[in-house]
């Protein structure tokens, strides 16, 4: 009987198996399916290669402008549809339905907004960020339990004092939840704008590669993107679980 | 007042007021019309190109890729996912496995797609099928095992046999939970198949909102993003409306 280690220590060896025989095969073009010693290389390569930190600074800036951005008026429109029900009701479904959709689509219109610079790429990611962070603040503003604006208002708390005591510790936790949400389509919003129309950042960089058919850098470049991603949403997860541990439910 | 009540009265005053406001500033030429044309003349150019044939070849593309990807997500989904549930072990070792890969952004990894199958419609299903998939597998496997311990009791106290237990209990234990997962993935799969629609300027819907933009047809660019929403949105109706009937059928 296998454990839970030893399985998936097998399927990540099963994976890596099929493309190494698949690469040292030559059943495919070797240029197309490197092997992953060719790939590896490519990663050291990029790694410690000057051009790729100024890729990845220009993305990273242009991730977390995004994103304050969306934060700002995200609560914002969360803000005004908590508070009034029949503004919620009417643009509830309108946010919802554009939520769902893919954002990137918009890119031209941002393009032509703002033009082709880096502000479009801040602009792609704050637009994708703009619709958890709303929707979540929306419902975290609605979701605050009227008992508690009772006590406030019984122990004739000021306005401030309701707004810190109250307010911002009963709505905070699923608000860090919708920035973090927002953050997770930020960086895809962004990565996404640079791929399409970029001269700069880590997305660029990666179609640069696929422009020049330099595949094993293409794979090491989306490699590297891939784990950034992850690990910027690992850590504003355990920021978060930090942030939210001192609160009891 | 009554009418002032109702979700979808207020829903169509708010876009009324919007396309209203801007209207008044292209009319006023507060903005540019070759940034933001008229929503008059986005609407008008939408009803030309639905009388155009190219228009629904554009649709029915991203719908034929659409259902492709979602054939393969949904089959192969339930399939993994019941495999899962009644291989506990398996289960444990590869969930957190679906949860990464689902919470990653796999879009990203278009490119490599593109390297593998080209710029054909093959990668768009491909890509479709596989972020549609990860969804329905997790659902399947938290509904299934999900299901209360008695009923399983109450299935083996009635001498069921496998087929009836999984027939007249498991499944309507865990339909709800289960189509929870083929909305999400159908969803994500709609999403993202028109995202590299347009991000390799090929295919249905997405494409026609890259080549409108390439040929600088602003307003024609406008109403394909219009259409977009209105599919998006009608697909996310549809499949709300389904869970609805459901969640009334299943007894979960």
């Amino acid at each position: 009987m296998m454990g839970i280690v030893q399985i998936r220590l097998a399927i990540v060896l099963v994976m890596v198996g099929i493309w190494e025989l698949i690469a040292w095969s030559g059943w495919l073009y070797q240029e197309v399916f490197p092997s992953g010693l060719i790939v590896l290389t490519s990663v050291g390569q990029l790694v410690v290669d000057g051009a790729f930190y100024q890729h990845l600074m220009v993305t990273l800036v242009e991730i977390l402008v995004g994103l304050l951005i969306a934060i700002v008026l995200g609560v914002s429109t969360g803000l005004l549809l908590g508070v009034s029900e029949q503004l919620y009701r009417g643009m509830d479904p309108i946010l919802v339905a554009l939520a769902t959709i893919p954002k990137i689509v918009f890119f031209p219109v941002i393009m032509l907004l703002v033009g082709i610079g880096t502000e479009s790429k801040i602009a792609m990611g704050a637009l994708s960020a703009y619709f958890p962070i709303a929707l979540s603040s929306a419902a975290s503003v609605r979701s605050v339990p009227q008992v508690l604006i009772d006590v406030g208002r019984a122990l004739k708390l000021s306005r401030w004092q309701m707004a810190r005591t109250i307010y911002v510790p009963a709505v905070l936790p699923e608000l860090l939840t919708g920035v973090r949400l927002g953050l997770g389509v930020c960086v895809i919003g962004v990565l996404l704008a640079e791929i399409k129309m970029s001269n700069q950042g880590l997305g660029f960089m990666a179609i640069e590669y696929y422009n020049l058919f330099d595949i094993p850098s293409l794979y090491a470049a989306l490699l590297v993107i891939f784990l950034i991603a992850i690990a910027i949403n690992a850590v504003i997860d355990h920021l978060l679980r930090v942030a939210t541990a001192h609160r009891e439910d | 007042m009554a009418w002032m009540r109702s979700s979808a009265v207020l829903t169509v005053l708010v876009i009324v007021i919007i396309g209203g406001l801007m209207q008044l500033a292209v009319s006023a030429a507060w903005v540019s019309e070759l940034v933001i044309p008229k929503p008059l003349a986005i609407l008008a150019a939408l009803a030309g190109m639905l009388l155009e044939r190219s228009t629904w070849d554009y649709f029915f593309i991203t719908l034929s890729s659409t259902l492709a990807a979602n054939f393969v997500a949904v089959g192969g989904g339930l399939t993994i996912g019941f495999c899962l549930h009644f291989r506990p072990t398996w289960s444990k070792a590869t969930v957190p496995m679906f949860a990464a890969a689902f919470a990653a952004p796999m879009i990203l990894l278009y490119p490599i797609f593109l390297v593998l199958f080209g710029r054909t419609q093959s990668t768009i299903i491909i890509m479709g099928a596989l972020t549609g998939l990860i969804p329905v597998v997790l659902n399947t496997v938290v509904a299934l095992d999900g299901v209360p311990r008695y009923f399983h009791a109450v299935a083996r106290s009635y001498g069921c046999t496998r087929w009836q237990h999984m027939i007249h209990v498991i499944f309507p234990a865990a339909a709800s939970g289960i189509f929870v997962g083929i909305r999400l993935g159908l969803i994500y799969s709609l999403v993202n198949i028109i995202g590299i629609e347009f991000l390799i300027n090929f295919g249905g819907l997405g494409y026609l909102v890259s080549h409108m933009y390439d040929l600088f047809e602003i307003t024609k660019m406008y109403a394909a993003i219009l259409l977009v929403i209105t599919v998006s949105a009608l697909f996310y109706s549809v499949l709300n409306w389904a869970q609805r009937r459901v969640n009334q059928v299943s007894v979960g």
